[in-house]
């Protein structure tokens, strides 16, 4: 990477090179079968998620006809919290990549177009936000609270990622706004605001959508780890994350609670990241060498 | 030199931002420094009240603030009221342990994830490439929580292999041979980098693949290549060495999430250091320990992150900016 | 999951049989003392200084460094001072108007750095607890007390104000006697940062070798004190914060004890043949708690002001199978604010039944009717209620969880507010709260139920948080304190029992057993409801059962003390 790689704003051509690579197609359909099972599961599923079919008699039962993946320790059916937790993990991962996304990006353009003072002060403001741990913060800010809805709990999760994003698409911006077709535009008498979403904007999408796309397995493990600290999804709603963290204390007796949804959060962390990689093969071609 | 002194003073910057943010934030939370202690609350608000006010507690956030600034100025970081020890000591007893943990494990993880990328780079697109990349990547995908408790349990318990958790056996008696005390200290190390390196290796196997491809194929490795010199040279001479830029760069960028990535693996192996000691304080509202960790935490991360783009820059003096695509807990 | 009915018999059983033995001398360890107990637990203690110490782990290393005058019986007998056996007093004689007792100190107490123990550090020790410099919790607890006086070195005569039956508790259970030497000088209003702290003095019957914190605490006997040798060499207590990894540690062998074994973890304590697992009745139970009073307006909360709403939520709640589910076997339905091992209880007592029809009919009654989502309305506010839960808390969460179910059934909307233990304790305190899953772990003395429940802790600061106020609950629970006559104390306490019941302010769930493993070399004795580790001085291992860290360390013991000291 001697020189930045250049992404192209060449969607056609990309999406083209995306649908050769057999990588990105199965990570693709993956990515989007699991979305449909989640989508539709919970509508199939014989048991409510959240029903507890008998707390005396019907504790971690292993996987059977009537229960393909078992029940957990509130006998309630692991295969109707997988669906309708997956719902939740994926809905929660996409909804917080994008807000921090967005915000990253404006912060980014923001900066990479604002005058060497402002860009000083709001890039210090990035580095801080960037050199704290990410889960120590999410710690801090969510422990004390009692009952953190969802879409507090996805906000949050964006209002401590958005860093990296900034920085990314802050350099993208610093390097090509000296670059002739941004002078000219300047000097065609074009506002600060129609350079930036006309002209820097569709240049730093490519690589801001690959981060995304990393993002999002990111995220989905990171919930994980929330929940087992006890600041994730909030009882008794499932996501896969709090499904695996609960179940680590029944590891011995009651392998297969964790099991399921532990496959499914790795294939959509192996998935978002082939495709991810995928989409910079695709988006900035040449340079690299593929594979 | 001006560069440098730039340098410095945006880390002063960040890291004044980052105290400041903290010391309102943590006072901002629901609950009291003392009203974790106990559950019965048999300690009543009133007391608390009154142990807060004999600790510098009291008062608005502005006095505190300036009270903390003045002690700090001292050289004080201010009095742990859940380890009932100054801030400093606290920490003067994790950070070793942390940095061991951490130190060691990108020491591995680097040499293992370079080299891991250079067997992947050499055999691109062939089963070994492959079988690495999915390898190192189901590794990263596995929650850090997760992970460290199957290694306690495989290592430890089914395995009895290695010590369940510490950072060294403090039974032994303290005439112990060194080389005792050192095989020791290895053997509790072992579960806990294991588990660390696992989840470091792939980005930095992955990232050093793309950079020696990217090398590979630029212009003046080919034009070295025509001028005779042996493939295995180039590769080894200057592929190689600019290649690990890019990799270092990230190293100073992922030490936050490794800081992070230690809130998890220290607690479940029992390890005192720097993560368990600030997640510890975070849940006991212990105001003047947490910014004293995240204050040293800043600290290193900024001397870290200088550090890494000195070596980079070092490695590969044509090094720019670049956009790469962040590990794990980096995004 | 397995049925442990079983097993919890035999171990009570091996419990009794244990207790059976002679104080301190099993036949099998005679004179040979030596060997070292490790405790794996995940909390630290958060100082040593009695006054000052609000944790339980504290409370532990604090029983073993250092002495109160006498220690009360495993029943628990608060009474007069039956059943109360001499520690650091000798003997005690009563005055004739029973408002003072003259108790005598054994005259070859030591402080642990060799200074002899006198009647003035008794009387300094009130002094100090009472302080309200201090600002020590114990104070309230010592309200009764007048004075101590040191009639001579060796005799401290205690004041009372009034004659009670729990007087002699009160003094002897609640006062550690500290050393004034090593604490005169000490800042009272900052005691936990004097260096004492953390490395305290006492005269018990081990002192702290050293201290290093968040990993292990390390206790050996002492032998300046020239009497009451504990059998054990040393007691260690190891941290480690994760429950998994704090357990696990008790499986491999690296620790001897763990005080906490969930039940899905029983049978693996079983399968291991040098454990031992060991169940004790405990003082604790824990409960649904109602919020009774709103705390924006003061007047009575728009649900639970109602005791139509909270007998009926109450009936609502399958507790047995909610027990089983959290406990298994290993906790019974708890009855009231109370358990079975005090002696305040009334085990005859029947709580509320589980009867979702009459719950139903309750709630119709009330004027909560069913909507179409099945949910109940009244004057289109829906039966909707908070429950704050600590989320470190497995056992709590779980019974959040499966009780926010049960009251879905009635038509109840409940939002459970996980949040970690120090917001919990904020939110309590300042009452914003509608329901929470509380936990009480009481005191051995009858008192303690005021604290708790009655109207005068239902005032801003007090813990009956709910604001349940009683005054024929009150005047029964000031009648049982104050009989002398246990059939009369019982009687009292029966009656309050039953009214709070009737009253429901809460819903009393689970008093869970206290589950250990211990390394079966361990002859164990003296284990209380309220402290399994009371009677640790008096263990042993025999000398054939040893193994390598049991081994006298002398280099290693010696070398401690300066180690420690430099901590």
């Amino acid at each position: 990477m001697s020189e930045p790689r250049r992404y192209r704003s060449d969607w056609r051509g990309a999406v083209q090179r995306l649908s050769a690579d057999p990588r990105s197609v199965v990570a693709a359909s993956v990515l989007l079968g699991l979305a449909l099972l989640v989508a539709v599961g919970p509508m199939l599923a014989p048991h409510a998620p959240n029903a507890q079919l008998d707390i005396t008699k019907l504790v971690h039962v292993p996987p059977s006809r009537a229960h393909l993946l078992g029940t957990d320790v509130y006998s309630r059916d692991v295969l109707a919290r997988v669906l309708s937790g997956g719902r939740i993990s994926l809905l929660f991962a996409t909804s917080a990549v994008l807000v921090q996304t967005i915000v990253g990006t404006c912060v980014g353009l923001f900066a990479g177009l604002a005058g060497h003072r402002i860009d000083a002060i709001v890039m210090r403001g990035v580095d801080a936000g960037a050199s704290v741990p990410r889960v120590l913060f999410l710690l801090a800010l969510l422990a004390p609270l009692p009952h953190v809805p969802l879409w507090m709990l996805v906000l949050t999760v964006a209002f401590t990622g958005w860093f990296v994003t900034a920085r990314l698409v802050r350099g993208e911006v610093r390097a090509i706004r000296t670059t002739e077709f941004v002078h000219a535009a300047h000097a065609l008498g074009a506002s600060r605001l129609r350079i930036a979403m006309r002209h820097l904007l569709p240049h730093v999408l490519g690589p801001v959508l690959v981060t995304s796309t990393l993002a999002v397995g990111h995220v989905i493990v990171l919930e994980a780890g929330l929940s087992w600290l006890g600041v994730g999804v909030q009882a008794p709603q499932a996501s896969w994350g709090n499904i695996i963290a609960d179940g680590t204390e029944f590891l011995s007796i009651a392998p297969w609670v964790s099991l399921a949804p532990g496959f499914c959060l790795v294939a959509v962390v192996l998935a978002a990241s082939a495709f991810g990689d995928g989409l910079r093969d695709a988006l900035a071609p040449g340079q690299l060498a593929r594979t | 030199m001006h560069a440098l002194i730039q340098r410095i003073w945006h880390g002063f910057v960040v890291i004044a931002l980052v105290a400041t943010a903290t010391f309102v934030l943590v006072r901002l939370a629901p609950g009291d420094p003392f009203a974790a202690a106990l559950e019965n609350a048999r300690l009543t608000p009133a007391l608390r009240e009154q142990w807060r006010a004999a600790y510098g507690l009291d008062g608005s956030i502005g006095t505190q603030f300036a009270h903390w600034i003045a002690s700090l100025a001292r050289g004080d970081l201010g009095f742990s009221t859940s380890t009932n020890q100054p801030v400093s000591r606290a920490i003067a007893a994790a950070l070793p342990n942390t940095l061991l943990l951490i130190g060691t494990s990108i020491v591995i993880a680097f040499m293992l994830g370079i080299w891991l990328g250079a067997v992947q780079a050499a055999g691109r697109g062939g089963i070994v490439d492959r079988c690495i990349g999915a390898i190192t990547l189901i590794g990263n995908a596995v929650p850090d929580f997760w992970l460290a408790l199957v290694m306690l349990l495989a290592g430890s318990y089914w395995l009895r292999l290695f010590p369940v958790g510490g950072v060294a056996d403090l039974l032994l008696p303290l005439g112990a041979s060194w080389p005792v005390l050192l095989l020791d200290r290895a053997r509790h190390l072992v579960l806990p980098v294991l588990t660390m390196v696992i989840l470091l290796v792939a980005p930095i196997a992955r990232l050093q693949r793309t950079a020696l491809l990217d090398r590979l194929g630029a212009e003046w490795v080919r034009t070295a290549t025509a001028k005779g010199v042996a493939r295995r040279t180039v590769f080894r001479r200057h592929a190689w060495r600019t290649a690990l830029g890019p990799v270092v760069t990230m190293g100073g960028i992922a030490l936050p999430s490794l800081f992070g990535g230690a809130v998890f693996i220290e607690r479940v192996f029992a390890w005192p250091g720097m993560g368990r000691l600030a997640a510890e304080a975070v849940a006991a509202r212990d105001y003047h320990l947490v910014v004293g960790c995240v204050l040293v935490g800043t600290v290193m991360v900024v001397i870290g992150s200088m550090l890494a783009d000195h070596v980079s820059a070092w490695l590969d003096p044509r090094l720019t900016q670049d956009g790469f695509e962040p590990g794990r807990g980096l995004a | 999951m397995p049925n442990l009915r079983d097993l919890r018999f035999l171990s009570l059983c091996a419990l009794a049989a244990c207790g059976a033995t002679p104080d301190g001398t099993p036949a099998a360890a005679v004179s040979a003392t030596g060997g070292t107990l490790v405790i794996s637990t995940p909390a630290e203690p958060d100082n040593l200084l009695p006054p000052i110490t609000t944790s339980i782990s504290g409370r532990q290393v604090e029983d073993l460094i250092f002495q109160r005058l006498a220690d009360i019986g495993a029943s628990l007998n608060t009474v007069g001072d039956a059943g109360f056996t001499p520690n650091l007093a000798t003997r005690w004689q009563w005055s004739p108007d029973s408002l003072s007792i003259a108790f005598t100190l054994d005259s070859a107490a030591r402080w642990h750095d060799g200074v002899p123990v006198r009647a003035a550090d008794v009387r300094f020790s009130l002094a100090l607890v009472t302080d309200p410099r201090v600002a020590s919790p114990t104070a309230l607890l010592l309200a009764n007390v007048d004075s101590i006086s040191a009639r001579d070195s060796l005799t401290a005569v205690v004041w009372f104000k009034q004659r009670r039956p729990d007087q002699f508790f009160e003094i002897v259970h609640q006062l550690y006697v500290l050393p004034e030497h090593l604490l005169r000088t000490a800042d009272r209003r900052r005691l936990a940062a004097a260096p004492i702290a953390m490395m305290p003095i006492g005269s018990g019957p081990f002192r702290v070798a050293r201290w290093v914190p968040k990993q292990l605490l390390e206790l050996v006997a002492d032998t300046t004190g020239g009497r009451r040798r504990a059998q054990l060499d040393r007691v260690v207590f190891a941290v480690a914060p994760d429950p998994v990894t704090a357990f696990t540690r008790v499986v491999t062998g690296e620790a001897d004890l763990f005080e906490a074994v969930r039940p899905d973890k029983v049978a693996e304590v079983t399968s291991h043949p040098q454990l031992h697992l060991v169940l004790t009745p405990t003082l604790d139970y824990s409960y649904l708690g109602f919020n009774l009073v709103d705390q924006k307006t003061g007047r009575p909360h728009s649900l639970f002001g109602d005791r139509m709403v909270r007998r009926a939520l109450t009936m609502a709640t399958d507790r047995r199978s909610i027990v089983m589910n959290v406990y298994d076997s290993l906790a019974v339905q708890a009855r009231g604010p109370f358990t079975a091992a005090q002696s305040t209880a009334d085990t005859a007592h029947v709580p509320l039944p589980f009867a979702p029809d009459s719950a139903n009919a309750l709630l119709d009654a009330a004027g909560w009717m069913r909507g179409a989502d099945s949910l109940r309305r009244r004057n289109g506010m829906l039966l909707a209620f908070g429950m704050l839960v600590p989320s470190t808390s497995v056992a709590r969460m779980r019974a959040a969880v499966l009780l926010q179910e049960q009251f879905r059934r009635v038509g109840a909307d409940v939002r459970i507010e996980g949040v970690d233990m120090g917001g919990f304790v904020s939110r309590i305190s300042a009452r914003r709260f509608d329901t929470m899953v509380g936990a009480w772990s009481q005191d051995a003395g009858p008192a303690d139920v005021r604290a708790a429940w009655t109207s005068a802790a239902a005032t801003a600061g007090g813990n009956n948080a709910g604001a349940y106020r009683s005054p024929q609950f009150d005047a029964h629970v000031d009648s049982g304190v104050a009989a002398f006559a246990p059939t009369a104390m019982r009687a009292h306490f029966a009656a309050a029992w039953r009214i709070i019941a009737d009253d429901a302010p809460a819903i009393w769930l689970a008093e869970p057993l206290r589950v250990m493993a211990v390394h079966s070399r361990f002859v164990t004795s003296g284990m209380r409801p309220d402290a399994w580790w009371a009677g640790v001085a008096k263990w042993s291992i025999p000398p054939d059962r040893r193994i390598a860290r049991d081994a006298p360390a002398p280099a290693h013991a010696a070398a401690l003390a300066p180690a420690g000291a430099s901590r």
